[in-house]
């Protein structure tokens, strides 16, 4: 007894120290995942769904349509669930991602967002989570340079 | 007790919280969630390609442009100024003195917008501040930049500023892009010892 | 003071002036320490005297634990804190030099200006030699460059070489080190030279 007594401070500060880890560590709002997963899955590209393999996906799977409040209803797809990308991370939209069975579909009007949107998702856990895209490679140059073989640096600009 | 023995099982005790801690952090994100979700939401951290045309010609000092193509792409044509780095080689240590410049923009591009947009999400994660996405991307560029045309009689002095501007940066994306490989990768090698001097540390 | 990102912000100056208290304060625990007496340095190798172990490993794993908890919490960027890179060649041979001029010499580069500083005549004389042996390197480096720079294996750090994590790799050192501190002990009484230590 004697011997605890005489390491009181020591297992207090270690005491303290691993409810601060707790207590960090069950903090939703923070990172976890390592950001490399995030390159991997973007370098060989299982971070994207086409329209095409969305209609021969056989898995269940939930579309979270992102920041298209200015979009006319008719437009919109059907069983998709609608979360403004500000408001991504409330809890209630939380749940719903939780709770999704199978895959999880971004959408956006803008890839910009929806790439945004996949990255935070992707560094937070979430698993099976893909951008949908209407183009079967939207990182394809679409045009071809042409060299002006009379060029020279010395022609100075306009 | 004698403290000798006090200290030693207080740094054990510390060194095995440290064994089992749950994550890396030196590999994740620095910013929070909600941080980084509201940083994206904003509209700030985008640039159209003209305001990348003005900064292009004016051969800003304060910007740096990143391409995140493939080197083969980027050794094909890229914008002028522009520094390669490949979206796979990211993570590099060997970039993190060119991302932690504070006081320099970094405007990521690749062709089109989700490359570049990961990347931004990523570097700005990892809490590197002041970093950019060029809207659009190349094709946007090509589209905008190298192949518009004003038609028409009449021109407002707004739309001959821009023309003017586009004009600018075409000839330069041209003139740059057509040299003889030779000469271009004197030209790269120039840049690369710009890079190193931006690197600073302790080398 | 980069990597601490709650005062990554601060000027210039105002990293000079944290930089220059930091180092008198380290000046002051090495004085402390009695490193000023080039007969702990030493003592070191004839194991009546084992301070030094002591004190740098104390140093050595308290910053090691406190810098991965910083980083946990988020206080601290790890990334950018540098690691030295590693030539093996360099390594070796210089450790080798190194080592033996510490032993002849009874100081570090660091105590020597510690002891400089309270008027020590062995620590200017030490000091001296130091500056004719960087001037030395200095000129005949063209001729042991290529073999300086033999070797090289980057910024390597143990725990990545080991394959754990770097948690897993304080536990150990902190429990090497406790270890070492046990045999040091023993050794001082083993090799105890009470006409020298008793002057420390």
């Amino acid at each position: 007894m004697n011997r605890i007594k005489s390491l009181k401070i020591t297992i207090l500060v270690i005491g303290i120290l691993l409810i601060l880890v707790i207590i960090r560590n069950l903090d939703r709002n923070v990172f976890k995942e390592k950001a490399k997963t995030a390159v991997d899955a973007v370098r060989n590209n299982s971070n994207v769904i086409t329209v095409n393999q969305l209609k021969k996906l056989t898995a269940p799977y939930l579309i979270i349509d992102i920041g298209s409040e200015s979009r006319p209803d008719s437009l919109q797809f059907q069983h998709a669930v609608k979360i403004a990308f500000s408001q991504l991370l409330d809890k209630a939209n939380r749940k719903i991602l939780n709770d999704a069975k199978g895959e999880l579909i971004l959408y956006a009007d803008d890839v910009a967002t929806a790439s945004r949107a996949w990255v935070i998702l992707n560094q937070l856990g979430y698993k099976n989570l893909r951008i949908l895209t209407f183009e079967n490679n939207p990182e394809e140059l679409k045009y071809k340079f042409q060299p002006d073989t009379t060029a020279r640096l010395e022609q100075d600009s306009f | 007790m004698d403290a000798r023995i006090k200290y030693s099982l207080l740094l054990v005790g510390i060194g095995i919280i440290l064994a089992f801690l749950p994550y890396n952090a030196t590999d994740a994100f620095r910013l929070k969630s909600d941080e980084l979700l509201s940083k994206s939401a904003s509209e700030e951290n985008y640039l159209s390609v003209d305001q990348v045309a003005r900064m292009v010609n004016k051969e800003d000092s304060t910007i740096m442009l990143i391409d995140l193509r493939e080197t083969a792409q980027f050794k094909e044509c890229n914008i002028p100024g522009s520094i390669n780095i490949p979206f796979s080689d990211l993570l590099n240590p060997w970039w993190e003195g060119t991302f932690n410049q504070k006081k320099i923009k970094k405007i990521f591009y690749g062709n089109g917008d989700q490359t570049a947009n990961c990347a931004w999400a990523i570097v700005t994660g990892l809490g590197y501040k002041n970093s950019f996405v060029m809207k659009g991307g190349l094709n946007e560029w090509f589209k905008t930049v190298m192949l518009s045309q004003f038609r028409g009689e009449k021109i407002t002095p707004l739309e001959n500023a821009l023309y003017e501007t586009r004009f600018n940066a075409r000839k330069a994306f041209t003139q740059i892009n057509s040299l003889p490989d030779s000469l271009k990768r004197q030209y790269f090698k120039a840049k690369e010892i710009k890079q190193l001097k931006l690197d600073g540390g302790c080398q | 003071m980069g990597p601490i990102s709650i005062i990554s912000d601060f000027p210039e100056w105002l990293n000079m002036l944290i930089a220059f208290f930091i180092g008198i304060g380290f000046g002051f625990a090495l004085e402390q320490a009695g490193f000023s007496s080039s007969r702990r340095l030493a003592g070191m190798f004839y194991g009546y005297d084992t301070t030094v172990i002591k004190v740098f490993f104390t140093a050595a794993i308290v910053a090691l634990a406190g810098s991965q908890l910083l980083s946990f919490f988020g206080l601290l960027n790890l990334k950018l804190v540098f690691v030295n890179p590693y030539y093996v060649n360099s390594a070796i041979l210089g450790g080798i030099i190194m080592g033996a001029g510490f032993i002849m010499g009874g100081y570090c580069p660091g105590t020597s200006i510690s002891a400089l500083s309270i008027g020590k005549i062995d620590a200017m004389i030490f000091l001296l030699g130091g500056m004719v042996g960087a001037f030395l390197f200095m000129e005949t480096y063209p001729f042991i460059q290529a073999f300086a720079m033999e070797n090289y294996k980057g910024n390597m750090r143990i725990d990545e070489w080991l394959g754990v994590s770097p948690g897993v790799f304080t536990l150990l050192l902190i429990i090497a080190a406790v270890a070492m501190f046990w045999i040091a002990e023993l050794a001082e009484k083993k090799f105890s030279r009470p006409d020298i230590t008793s002057d420390l």
